[in-house]
């Protein structure tokens, strides 16, 4: 056998082992913690990888940080993480869960009267450009104006008043695609955690990884928040009681050795968040 | 010559009876397969809506990891495992799964009583690799799980004593031990787990032409084989003997909530 044979062998092995397993997933059950009966507890989270993600073991950094807390306080929930934020929506206003987990979720002001917003994380961020489009990069120095009538790649619900006050256009996409369109030079530029731009980059840009660049300096910070609802017949006592908890893992120290943990110590800690208090 | 012109600006843009809808399904017995007359559940369903309306749709089989990556097709199955690398313009659920734990009786002098993940501690849990969302959860709990890579391994090393349970889908499972085993399908008992319900739906692509549209028809014609009785007869066709899990058009009317986008 030749050694291009071989290499073409071993591509399709490593393919078959990358893929198997998700082949495997959106076949069967999807086997989760309320499968017997539902929780009367019931939180959804937003799918934001690294941060909130089915694809890790813990759920994320953000669910780690959230059930932490629960445990401390003896709360018992379940957490689904859920990718799109009307879905979420649609479980809080709707069927009155108690609580959401996520960023970039967007209320009327009757509805945030019906919520209680606890923040769990703070994340730098930055703005992306694809180097093809963009070699020189953007004139950013932290004034949009001076990126008018270019596009901008938005989350869904984000709050784009800024930069349309700016004069920039907006497209609306989840991460990946955002990071699709700007590949395909659809948008001249998107913002993020640059931790979850990572995530995507490593999966699913790995030859093209190199052309998107990061803007200095930063474009401002993101937070996760989890959002309780009034509505639910304990959603104000168990508000009070997770914020407890998370208080308790603040001061004791859990909180801090598990932004460590996921961040991968304590100096990536401070180049990707901010102090939550 | 003037009147020609009007004439075609009076014919729609698009018309449901122009257009073949092409979308994509992965060979999934009993819901989705070459082999099955019909095509099975899923695919039965999907042509009556679109018979109801007059619309064109050929299912593709194609492998389950193409479909995941293609970001721009149409795509049929649980919308959950799709929307989070694909955006669609709409997503319409047809119809629901429900997931049960199978135990071979033979091997216990009793009937097993499992109403929740304590009652499972006891026992080895087979389940399909990459099934388990909550791992850490129910590592803490204390709950031992054995995974594989197939269905059909599943069954064989729960008849073999391998394993104690298998969490599988209703349908799946069934379809499963009746091919395997068919001379001992019933010895093999299933307890169904009424909140493991979950949509099987037609999700159309953010960028397919009209998609908005065929949705719209989709709807329609899902309404119409309910309204009359179509819909009934296919699903009693995998389902005879009363067994539709209860629940099914109410949980079919939830999930139609929360997708209605």
């Amino acid at each position: 056998m030749n050694i291009k044979k071989a290499l073409t062998r071993l591509t399709v092995m490593l393919l078959v082992m990358v893929i198997y397993p998700v082949t495997a997933l959106a076949t069967g059950p999807r086997i989760k913690q309320d499968l017997f009966t539902p929780n009367a507890n019931s939180i959804y989270a937003l799918d934001f990888p690294p941060f909130i993600t089915t694809e890790l073991n813990d759920g994320g950094m953000a669910v780690e940080l959230v059930n932490t807390a629960l445990q401390i306080e003896k709360i018992s929930a379940s957490i689904n993480i859920l990718p799109l934020p009307r879905m979420m929506k649609y479980y809080v206003l709707q069927e009155k869960a108690l609580a959401l987990i996520g960023n970039h979720l967007s209320f009327t002001a009757d509805q945030q009267k019906e919520l209680i917003f606890i923040p769990l994380l703070r994340l730098k961020e930055h703005y992306y450009v694809y180097q093809p489009k963009h070699p020189e990069g953007l004139p950013w120095q932290g004034d949009l104006k001076a990126l008018a009538k270019l596009v901008y790649g938005a989350n869904p619900e984000e709050d784009v008043a800024a930069y349309q006050q700016a004069g920039i256009q907006v497209e609306t996409g989840n991460t990946l695609t955002l990071m699709e369109k700007l590949k395909a030079e659809k948008i001249d530029f998107m913002g993020n955690s640059e931790l979850a731009v990572n995530w995507f980059l490593d999966r699913n840009f790995s030859t093209d990884k190199a052309k998107f660049s990061k803007l200095e300096p930063g474009a401002g910070e993101e937070t996760i928040f989890i959002i309780f609802n009034k509505n639910h017949p304990q959603g104000e006592a168990l508000a009070k009681q997770f914020k407890q908890g998370l208080d308790a893992i603040i001061a004791n120290g859990q909180y801090k050795a598990l932004l460590e943990k996921h961040f991968g110590g304590s100096e990536a800690v401070n180049r990707y968040s901010l102090p939550l208090q | 010559m003037i009147y020609l012109r009007y004439l075609l600006l009076l014919i729609p843009l698009w018309t449901a009876q122009a257009d073949i809808v092409v979308l994509e399904a992965n060979e999934s017995p009993p819901y989705w397969s070459n082999s099955l007359p019909g095509g099975g559940l899923g695919s039965e369903l999907v042509q009556a809506i679109s018979d109801a309306v007059g619309l064109q749709t050929q299912i593709n089989f194609v492998p389950l990891s193409r479909m995941i990556e293609d970001k721009n097709n149409n795509d049929l199955g649980n919308p959950e495992f799709y929307m989070a690398q694909q955006e669609f313009a709409a997503i319409i659920p047809f119809a629901i799964t429900e997931a049960a734990i199978f135990y071979y009786r033979p091997r216990y002098n009793h009937a097993l009583k499992l109403t929740g993940f304590n009652d499972l501690k006891q026992y080895r849990l087979g389940v399909l690799k990459g099934t388990l969302i909550d791992r850490h959860a129910f590592e803490q709990m204390g709950l031992h799980f054995e995974s594989s890579y197939a269905q059909a391994s599943l069954f064989k090393k729960l008849k073999l004593g391998r394993i104690d349970l298998v969490f599988e889908i209703d349908l799946v499972g069934r379809q499963m031990i009746a091919q395997l085993f068919p001379e001992q399908k019933d010895d093999f008992i299933r307890q169904p787990l009424p909140n493991s319900i979950s949509p099987i739906a037609i999700m159309l692509d953010a960028e397919y032409p009209h998609a908005v549209e065929i949705a719209a028809q989709y709807r329609k014609g899902l309404a119409a084989i309910i309204a009359n009785g179509r819909y009934q007869q296919i699903v009693e066709k995998y389902y005879p003997d009363g067994q539709l899990p209860s629940g099914w058009f109410a949980n079919l009317q939830r999930f139609q909530q929360l997708y209605s986008f």
